[in-house]
């Protein structure tokens, strides 16, 4: 073996520590969300992932599995201002952003007052949000991208740090509205939940069915996630992951030439660069909690399934053929190489 | 915040760490782009021996011989394989991989999460953050602890069973080509033996007509075949007149027994001609057609017509018993008449047919004038029922197809014949249109009616008897009915309590007076 470089450390002090913090409050909100939530370690990490990316995430699962309880779990984690909105068919955009309401003056007379809506927070739970209609819906867009709402003539900026977390049912099509692609391409990540391991559901009776009920206490802050906002973004991409991810964000719109046959074959509308900001910011998160100061092509290929897969629209003939959009970006990553050309 | 590295030097410490571990990658790199050419290669050489069968095959079947023989299709396989590897081989010798290229692969084979590239990637910078400087450390503490002990892996391992499928493809396509070669080569032994046994006099024409092709090469073809038939003329007007060993020369120019009858009829047919117009078959059949002379065409003709005979004779079962008499390999044959179908198909048909129009057009001109021909005739029109089809040019004047009648006089008579029928407009009437009127309701005037008690029936129930009373004793009836009915009216006066309308008498009164 060649001489080890004991003179040197091996990595900055300064970001070594940065890193080791970031994981600290990574593992202390995963702890305290586990307190109440079982199981699912990957979506409690990556919904982490994605509260310290600065992203929005979307939950999707059959009823019963705990989607409205995590958000909820991770917003009394955090000390956040706390927004639920249930969405449901007759909510209008003013109900969601506010509305500009008529007040008495003190000393007579009457005036035009701003009253913010519910998405005016922190973290803003949208719970079974394809239940509204798109209109309403696209009440969120303005929200979750420019980190503001315009009602009337006034542009209020949110507050910080900001984040949407939405719910959805994937098996009930009466009465339900599909998400619009501007706003899916809003969110982050989508993920899958799904059934529990056989374990989980013995910790699951035993906490949600006897008398001491788990109770979870806020250990974080909105400033400590913006800092860890910071770190995150202080992680390298050398210009080969960088590459990496653009390839594959091209590997998912057809008659791109680094797409794939079946991605050619099924999909109508591949990923925008929202894509590759989504892995880059995913990866970065990842290769922070791997004890690594740079992104990896393995980090973007962990993170592609989440980032990509509901930003690729399927033509019919893959509707038809129920073709699933995890098996499409399975062949994109599938399909390009790590290797710079 | 970005600060400025010593590029310089951490780029030497990498190098000087990537130093060893590149001639692996550069063997490795040697060795994938080699196996690719070769893959590449294997997969071109199926396709060229499928040509090469095909060529064969084709070959084969028209009687030519072949291009390419199964040991120059090898030598042509091989080279299909091994130039391309050559070619990689010398190109991936000839380029050095890069450093970044090193780190890249030695990252991919250790699975070291793209550290070595990325340390030497941001060192190359010359400036970088916090997190770029640890990132380089922990590439190069990564790259001390991988460039020996992790062994280069390749990418994509060779397919062995892939190659050796299309080996086995390749080995299947020259062994089908060279049996396709052992085959026709049985196939003109047996047919040789079976000239040889129909007798001494007949020669074997294939072999013979190929030298003489292969010896002038610059003649044209048509020449050639001329030539050729020129010279089997003298040997085949012999087995034309005797009977028995016809059968036995009617495949004669081609490979097998029964399915070229027709270029043996063709050579009877230029050998009838006589000797006079062998000069004239010599020159070719395109100085006959491009100059066409009385005197030529006119013998022509008549060897269509002996050609004609001749067939009508084979047609009528003059031929059954025909074939080898030698008691040669090959079996005597009566064609039928699909056989005859299909050899009347041939090439030599449609000249003939070719000649035939030629030959009206020259009669027409001999007859000073240009006579309607036979074959200018149109399709009569279509007398037939149906629905009306696209409608045929105007002004056309006699002859072109006319459209389908619609309907017939008589057919539209008889019960159980459809006859098209249509009427042009719309099925019914339009959108039926309701019109509401709204209507106030008006009181009519009507007297109230007056109540009065149900009077019981008076007198018998028996049925009315209408028996004719005679005039004499009418005045005596109607006086007895009258004091009848005044005395009942009386009764019914007495007992009803109701008095009777103001200024009316009663019913009964007004009905007894008149």
């Amino acid at each position: 073996m060649s001489e080890q470089p004991k003179a040197r450390p091996a990595v900055s002090a300064d970001a070594a520590a940065q890193a080791t913090r970031f994981r600290e409050v990574f593992d202390r909100l995963k702890r305290e969300v586990h307190k109440v939530f079982v199981g699912h370690d990957e979506l409690v990490e990556n919904v982490l992932s994605v509260l310290l990316s600065d992203g929005h995430v979307l939950l999707e699962g059959v009823p019963g599995l705990g989607k409205t309880l995590l958000a909820r779990t991770l917003a009394s984690s955090l000390q956040l201002d706390f927004s639920r909105i249930q969405f449901t068919p007759d909510l209008m955009p003013a109900d969601v952003v506010g509305t500009m309401v008529l007040r008495e003056k003190e000393g007579g007379g009457h005036e035009l007052a701003f009253e913010p809506g519910p998405v005016v927070a922190n973290f803003i739970l949208a719970d079974e949000i394809n239940r509204a209609t798109p209109k309403t819906q696209s009440a969120m867009l303005e929200a979750m991208q420019e980190r503001q709402i315009s009602v009337a003539r006034r542009t209020m900026p949110l507050p910080e740090p900001f984040i949407v977390m939405a719910t959805q049912n994937p098996i009930e099509q009466e009465g339900t509205y599909p998400l619009p692609e501007a706003q899916l391409d809003r969110f982050l990540v989508k993920l899958l939940v799904d059934y529990p391991e056989e374990r989980d559901y013995h910790d699951i009776l035993l906490r949600t069915t006897g008398t001491d009920l788990p109770t979870v206490e806020p250990v974080s802050t909105g400033d400590e996630i913006i800092s860890m906002r910071r770190i995150v973004r202080s992680v390298e991409v050398t210009e080969q992951v960088r590459a990496y991810a653009i390839r594959l964000v091209m590997a998912t719109q057809p008659g791109s030439p680094h797409a794939p046959a079946a991605i050619s074959r099924a999909v109508a509308l591949g990923s925008s660069p929202r894509g590759a900001q989504g892995l880059m910011l995913m990866g970065k998160v990842r290769a922070l909690m791997g004890g690594r100061f740079a992104v990896s092509c393995e980090d973007v290929r962990a993170v592609a399934l989440p980032v990509l897969r509901h930003r690729l629209l399927l033509n019919f003939e893959a509707q038809a053929d129920r073709v699933h959009p995890d098996d499409l970006v399975r062949a994109a990553v599938s399909s390009v190489s790590e290797l710079s050309r | 915040m970005s600060q400025p590295l010593e590029a310089n030097s951490l780029c030497a410490e990498f190098e000087s760490l990537l130093s060893a571990t590149r001639g692996r990658v550069h063997a490795a790199s040697v060795r994938r782009r080699v196996r690719r050419a070769a893959e590449r290669g294997v997969r071109a050489a199926v396709w060229v021996a499928a040509f090469v069968l095909l060529l064969r095959l084709l070959a084969w079947l028209l009687g030519q011989p072949a291009v390419l023989g199964v040991g120059a299709a090898a030598v042509l396989l091989g080279l299909v394989v091994l130039v391309p590897v050559a070619v990689a081989w010398v190109r991936a010798k000839a380029e050095e991989p890069s450093w970044r290229e090193v780190a890249e692969r030695l990252d991919l084979g250790a699975g070291e999460h793209n550290r070595v590239a990325i340390g030497l990637a941001l060192a190359g910078s010359g400036v970088a953050t916090e997190f770029g400087r640890a990132a380089i450390r922990d590439g190069i503490a990564s790259l001390r602890r991988i460039r020996d002990g992790v062994p280069y892996l390749e990418v994509a391992p060779t397919c062995w069973t892939r190659m050796a499928g299309r080996a086995a493809v390749i080995g299947f396509l020259i062994l089908a080509s060279a049996w396709v070669g052992t085959a026709r080569h049985r196939a003109e032994s047996a047919q040789t033996g079976g000239f040889v046994a129909a007798g001494d006099a007949l020669r074997v024409p294939g072999r013979e007509a190929d030298s003489p092709e292969a010896e002038r090469p610059g003649q044209p073809v048509r020449d050639r075949v001329t030539d050729r038939g020129q010279g089997e003329r003298g040997v085949r007007a012999e087995p034309t007149a005797a009977a028995p060993v016809r059968g036995s020369h009617t495949p004669a120019a081609g490979r097998t027994g029964g399915g070229t009858v027709a270029k043996a009829a063709t050579s009877e047919r230029s050998a009838q001609t006589g000797g006079e117009n062998t000069q004239s078959a010599a020159t070719g059949g395109t100085q006959e057609k491009e100059s066409p002379k009385p005197g030529k065409a006119r013998p022509a003709k008549e060897s269509r017509i002996t050609d004609r005979k001749s067939k009508e004779e084979a047609g009528s079962g003059a031929g059954v018993g025909r074939g080898s008499s030698g008691g040669g390999s090959m079996a005597a044959v009566q064609h039928g008449w699909s056989q005859r179908a299909q050899t009347a198909e041939g090439k030599e048909d449609e000249e003939a047919s070719d000649e035939e129009v030629e030959d009206e057009a020259e009669e027409s001109r001999q007859r000073s004038g240009i006579q309607p021909s036979l074959k200018d005739r149109n399709e009569s029109p279509s007398r037939d029922l149906g629905i009306s089809g696209e409608q045929g040019p105007p002004g056309t004047g006699r002859g072109g197809p006319t459209p389908p009648k619609k309907s017939r006089g008589t057919a539209s008579l008889v019960l159980g014949i459809p006859v098209p029928d249509f009427v042009r407009g719309r099925l019914g009437p339009g959108t039926t249109k309701i019109t509401h009127e709204r209507v106030e309701p008006t009181p009519m005037p009507g007297e109230p009616a007056q109540a009065g008690p149900v009077r019981p029936r008076v007198g018998p129930e028996r049925p009315i008897s209408l028996v004719a009373v005679p005039p004499n004793l009418a005045e005596a009836v109607r006086d007895f009915l009258i004091a009848l009915h005044s005395a009942d009216a009386q009764q019914t006066e007495e007992s009803q309590p109701v008095a009777p309308p103001e200024g009316g008498a009663s019913q009964t009164e007004e009905s007894l007076n008149p």
